[in-house]
Order: structure tokens, then sequence, then C-alpha cells
């Protein structure tokens, strides 16, 4: 079994390259085989590895090659391993059947358009850098897959390049990821300064020999990381670019922008949590910012007008929940909630695509309204992906948030758990505003020129197989509450058993242990379960009220918080202060770079040089007479010369 | 008179050396420039073979065959670029040809 490891992330590989090399002199459309087979098969070999896993409870992993084996580089010894623990399986499923399906809905949703091939190369390598990033067993491979979905993400948001908004779009995402990754890239100088290794496991890996290292240089790793990890997944003053990033094709969004790039940096963190539990500070600013893009990006969701926007915005808030209960500790129930999020989101994302394919490319849902007769099975997997993101009681949503409030709760940080319940009403509301926006009322588009109609089985059928784990994962895994299957399978991760032997070692370590032996009081529990259900039942009204009777009008709304309606409106001005504090000085920075350095004094040196260069030429010319004597008179003056210096130095000093 | 030396030889050699090479400086008639030429080489063959009677060396001689033997072709190739000068303008003055300068 371990030697086939390598089919995993291999096949997405083969599929980019045979898409990107031979795609184009395909007959018809037929782009999609390679890519699709590509993705079933590492989803099965992923499956039987997965099932490996759970029938030995030990990880399995294959050692590739190892990188520059033979050069002494001071203990630098990189080996490219694939690693398959339990974590690691819940997010190549995540990654091989979300993409999957995605891959098969991508067929239907981009049928019309001339880059096909292309489309599908570019989303087989981000399968294949996604795959490499979650198997590394070192911070180096995962490193090369973080860097190979960047690009990928930046290729594929900027796939319309013809549209400007979508180069600017490609470019913004690319910039600012580029800021996390420098802050990554220290980290990981840091680490290997500190450890001598990059390398996560065994005796010589990073986790195994935490005690004793600096808790100052710990927390320096730890934020140098999550700088990373705040590129990758939208929090903090990084979020900007992943709302932006909706220019991409929907597919993209739904597989890319919500369901598994931007959990890389929620995966990183919770791979490391032994480092941030050695390294309470740096988890306490993750906690902290977590908490605010959480609370942050959902006011903004609440008055986007856009379908795609609302859900980006979602996604950067849901985020936020995860890196907070990362933050506070609470690793599992941010996986769980990172694999639920996968499913529902995609759902979401692939739903608003269907919508906005049937409805002729419109975004606005301003413009829509009806739409739950012309698009029932649109509407109906719609639904249940935001009954899930709306923490509606017994869906994958309800239970996964429910364990990160109580989680936080639980592991001291209280305040931060009422905080997620007022995002919690605030999700409910926002997603349901969505829904009675798109699908009820009357139609706000013009029947005469748009006919909304629904999607092919192509992408319907992606739809269905969403919506199913959406309502059905939370009840499946996430009961009993805070000890149902998802704690089971993820709990030895976190105890130092099976492959993580040598940890046992270390601190954190005995702090996960400790934390399993006691689960959160019953009241808490039970607590958390009523506020959950109250407050999201609480969001979905108001949102019945606002915008499907239209009994409280949302314009008087708009209009009594006027102030706090153009804060959020206009996204807490987070673009227009990056815009003057940092895009408008580069720009200046860059006139005077241009206009005087290059243009000026760069330019000045090479046609300087150019002319002085014509200008001797022009004297020298004179030499060249032409007449064969003159040339001759030269050879033997110079002669003479050469033979008169050589008789009258004498040949001792020329010798030598 | 003394017997000859090889002091005698290398003076001899200097002069036409000499001769030869004003000739070549001095001249615009292209053919004499050529005459002067091989009498540079002629100078420089006499000085090997006196430097090879004087080593006792039978090196010199074979150098002087070697020039004279290169002094055939060149020659011959010498005498083809005359005939090739004068078809095209008519003058054998070096002079006159002077497109490089262009």
């Amino acid at each position: 079994m371990e030697n086939w490891l390598f089919l995993i992330p291999l096949m997405p590989l083969l599929a980019f390259a045979f898409d990107l090399l031979l795609g184009r002199r395909f007959p018809g459309k037929w782009a999609h085989a390679p890519a699709w087979i590509a993705m079933a098969v590492a989803f099965v070999v992923s499956l039987l590895a997965v099932l490996r896993v759970a029938r030995t409870g030990e990880p399995v992993s294959q050692t590739l090659w190892r990188w520059m084996p033979g050069a002494d580089l001071g203990g630098f010894d990189i080996p490219f391993t694939i690693f398959i623990d339990q974590l690691t399986s819940v997010m190549i499923l995540i990654i091989t059947g979300i993409g999957f399906l995605i891959h098969i809905y991508s067929a239907g949703y981009m049928g019309h358009d001339p880059g096909y091939y292309r489309f599908f190369a570019y989303l087989s390598l981000f399968v294949f850098a996604m795959l490499v990033l979650v198997l590394g067993d070192n911070f180096l491979v995962m490193f090369f897959g973080w860097e190979g979905v960047g690009l990928c993400s930046y290729l594929l948001i900027g796939y319309w390049f013809d549209r400007r908004s979508a180069g600017d779009a490609a470019k913004k995402a690319f910039i600012v990821n580029r800021v996390g990754d420098f802050g990554f890239l220290i980290g990981m100088f840091l680490l290997f300064t500190t450890f001598g290794t990059l390398s996560f496991f065994g005796p010589e890996g990073i986790f195994a020999n935490l005690a004793g290292k600096g808790e100052g240089v710990l927390t320096a790793i730890g934020l140098l990381l999550f700088v990373g990890a705040m590129g990758k997944s939208a929090q903090g003053p990084l979020t900007v670019w992943l709302p932006d990033a909706m220019e991409g094709p929907t597919p993209v969004s739904a597989l890319i922008h919500a369901a598994t790039m931007v959990t890389a940096g929620v995966y990183m963190m919770v791979r490391a949590h032994a480092l941030y539990e050695a390294a309470p500070v740096a988890l306490l600013v993750v906690l902290i910012v977590g908490l605010a893009t959480c609370f942050i990006a959902a006011t903004i969701g609440l008055v986007q007008n856009d379908i795609k926007r609302v859900m980006a915005y979602s996604t950067v808030s849901q985020l936020g929940y995860m890196v907070f209960a990362v933050g506070a500790g609470a690793f599992i129930p941010a996986i769980f909630h990172l694999m639920t999020h996968a499913f529902f989101k995609a759902l979401l994302f692939l739903g608003a695509g269907s919508v906005i394919h049937g409805m002729h490319e419109e975004q606005d849902m301003r413009k829509m309204g009806g739409l739950r007769r012309s698009m029932p099975i649109t509407y109906a997997t719609l639904v249940a992906g935001s009954l899930a993101l709306a923490g509606f009681p017994l869906t994958a949503g309800f239970f996964s948030k429910d364990e990160i409030l109580v989680g936080t709760w639980f592991e001291g940080y209280p305040l931060a758990a009422i905080v997620g319940w007022i995002v919690a009403f605030m999700t409910a509301f926002y997603t349901f505003r969505m829904i009675f926006l798109t699908f009820h009322g009357q139609p706000r588009f013009d029947p005469e020129h748009v006919h909304p109609h629904e999607s092919p089985p192509v992408m319907t059928l992606p739809l269905i197989a969403l919506a199913i784990p959406s309502l059905l994962l939370g009840i499946i895994v996430g009961l009993p509450a805070e000890a149902g299957p998802i704690h089971q399978w993820l709990g030895p991760v976190f105890e130092g058993g099976g492959g993580h032997a040598d940890a046992a070692r270390t601190m954190a370590v005995a702090v996960a242990a400790a934390e399993e032996a006691h689960h959160p009081p019953a009241w808490l529990t039970v607590g958390g379960f009523a506020a959950s259900t109250l407050l999201s039942l609480a969001g979905i009204a108001l949102a019945w009220l606002m915008y499907g009777t239209g009994r409280i009008s949302a314009q008087a709304m708009g209009r009594r918080f006027a102030g706090l309606y153009a804060l959020f409106y206009n996204k807490w001005y987070l673009d227009d202060i990056y815009q003057a504090l940092i895009v408008a000085p580069l720009d200046v920075l860059a006139r005077i770079l241009w206009k005087w350095v290059d243009a000026g004094f760069i330019d000045g040196i090479v046609n300087g040089v150019a002319h002085l260069t014509g200008g001797v030429s022009q004297q020298l010319r004179k030499v060249q007479t032409g007449v064969v004597s003159n040339y001759a008179l030269a050879i033997a003056l110079g002669t003479v010369i050469i033979v008169g210096v050589y008789l009258l130095l004498g040949p001792q000093f020329l010798a030598r | 008179m003394g017997e000859l030396t090889l002091g005698h030889f290398l003076t001899l050699s200097a002069l036409l050396f000499v001769i030869g090479m004003l000739g070549v400086l001095t001249r615009k008639n292209i053919l004499i420039i050529f005459m002067s030429i091989e009498l540079m080489l002629n100078a420089v063959n006499v000085s090997l073979i006196a430097f090879g009677r004087y080593l006792d060396s039978i090196a010199g001689q074979i150098f002087a065959i070697f020039v004279i033997t290169i002094a055939a072709a060149e020659a011959a190739i010498g005498l083809g670029l005359i005939l090739v000068l004068t078809r095209r303008q008519d003058s054998v003055d070096v002079t006159s040809v002077s497109l490089l300068k262009e």
C-alpha cells in the first residue's frame, strides 16, 4: 500500500501536463476527461490509504527521494516524504473528494469557454499542489505546496485575463499572499536555525524537540508562521484579497477560495499544534486576529449585494472561526469546522454558480428574485447549504460551529465565545438574506431578456452530492458533542500515540492529554446547543421579516444606522486604508524610480556609454586610411619599437 | 680580406631586409612592392642559412627551403591579386585602392 501513495499527488500532475500540452488538440471538448480520471484515481488511492490508517491506527508514509542528499549543507536534509495520519486523512479526502465533484461540475459550468483545456490544466495543477501541501512531512515540502497553490490561485483568479478587474484581482491575491509567504519563509529559517531540521516528526523532528527551547523564539516562530497563515487563510490585515478573488470562475471560488486552499493556514497551525501550545502568546494573537476577522467579515457580509461577495465574506468569517478555535487551543473543533465548511461552502459556491449560469452571468442579487420556481434543484440544495452555514440545528455547520464556541469557552475564553455567537446570528441573517433575495419574492429582472433556467445534470448532481453531507455530516461524526467520531479519529494526532510516539516527551502533548481527559461540563454543552439554536433561528427569522415578507423595511434600517451601514458597505475602509497608506506611496515611489532613476540615471549611463563609444570611434576611424603602405609602416614601426624596447630594457625585465 | 664571419652575413641580411622594407613602404607600384617583399624574405633566408652554418645545424637550411616554398605560393596568390586589381581599375597604384576607408 505504501508504495502507491505517490499516485495521490502524481495523478493530478499528469492530468495537468496532459491537458496543458495536448488539451488544445483534443477533438471536441474532452479536456475534462484526464482531469476526471486523475481525480477519481487520487480519491480511491486516498480512500485506501485512509482505510489503512483507520485499520491500524498508525500513520502511513512513503519516502520518494531526499533532496540534495550528498550535499553537505549543515544538516539541511529534506526527505520528500508522503505522510498520511488522521489529520492528513481528513484533508486529502476533502481535497480529492470535493475536488472530484467540482471537476465534474466545471465541465458544465465552463462548457462554453474557449479556454476549457487551460482551465482544467490549472485546476489539476492546483489539486496537485494542495495535496503536496497536506501530504508533506516537513515544512519545506509544505511550503512547496503552499507556493504552488498560491500560483494556481493567481492563474485561476486571472483566468479571464481579458477582463481588467480579473487581472487586478489576481495580482492583488498574489501580492498579498507574498506578504504572508515572506513571514512563513522567515519562520522556516528560524525553525531551521533553532532545531536544525524542518521535519515534523521522528526523534530528530521539530515536535519532539520542543522542550528546552526558549519560549521567546518559539513565539517568534509561531507568529511568523501565523503571518503565512494570515495570507493564505485571509485573516486579519491580509483578508483583502479573498473577496476580490471572486473574479475567478465560480468552480475556482468553490474549490480554492472556499473549500481547500484557504484552509491551508488552519491546517498548518493544527499540524504545528505542539509548537503553538508551547508558545501561548502566539496562540493569543491567533485568537484575537481570528476573532476580529470573524466579526468584521460577518458585518461586511450583511450588506453586500453581489451573491459571490456575500459568500466570500462568509468564507473569511468562517475561516475566522477556525483560526480563533486554533488560538483557543480547540484544534479538533477547528478541523471539524474546516471539514463541514468545505462541504457546505463548496455547495454554496457551486449553487451560486448555478444561479449565475442560469441568469446569464448576473451576480447582483438585487436583479434576481423569485428564482425558486425556475431552478428547483439549485434552490433546494442551496437552502441545504445555507442551513448548514447558518448553523440550523442538526445540520453539519451547527455541530462544528457549536463545538468551536463551546471549546473556546471551555479553554478559558468565554468572551470570545460570546462574540462567536453574535457572529453566528449575523451569519444566519446574511445567509438567508441571500436566499430570500435570490429565490423568493417577485422577479426583479427583465423577463423579456433574461430566461432563468435550471442547470444541466452535470452541474446539479455535484450539488446534490454535496448537499447530503452538508446536512448529515454533523450527525454522523459530531454526535455525541465533544466526543463524537471526529474526536476519536483525530485524537491520536493530539495524544502523541502511534507515529507521534516521540512527541510524547513534549510538554504540549501533556497538555493535549490532559485536555482529552476532561470534557466540557454538561451545562456548557447543552447551553451551547440552546444558544446556537436560538441565535440561528433568530437570524433566519429576521432575514425573513426583512427580505422574505418585507415587514421590516431594509431601506429604513439602512437609513437608521447610516454610519454603520456605510462602514460595513465600504468594508471597514480596509481597501481605502491600504490604498492611501501603501498603494499610493508605492505608486509615487514607482513614478520617481521610473521617471528619474530609471529614465534619467540608468538610461543616462547606458546612453552615455553608447555616445562615448560612438564619439571615440568617429575619431579612431580616421586612422584607417585604406592605404596599404600606411598599414605596412605601422607594422614596421611597431616591430621596431617592440624589438627596441626589448633590446634596451634587456631580457631580464621581460623574462618574468 | 679577412675570413667571412657570421657578422658579415647578418649585415648583408639586415641591409637586404631594410632595402626591401623601404621599398614596401615608399613605392606605390604594387609590382615593385611585391618584389620588395620577395627581397625581405630572401634576406631572412640569408640569415637563416648563416645561422645554420654557424651553429652547425641543418635546421637553418630546412627553414630556408620552407620559406622559398611559401614564397612561391605567396607569389602565385599575390600575382593573381594584382591581375584582378589591374583588371578592375586599370592601375597598379596601391593608394588608389582604399575602399576600406569608407
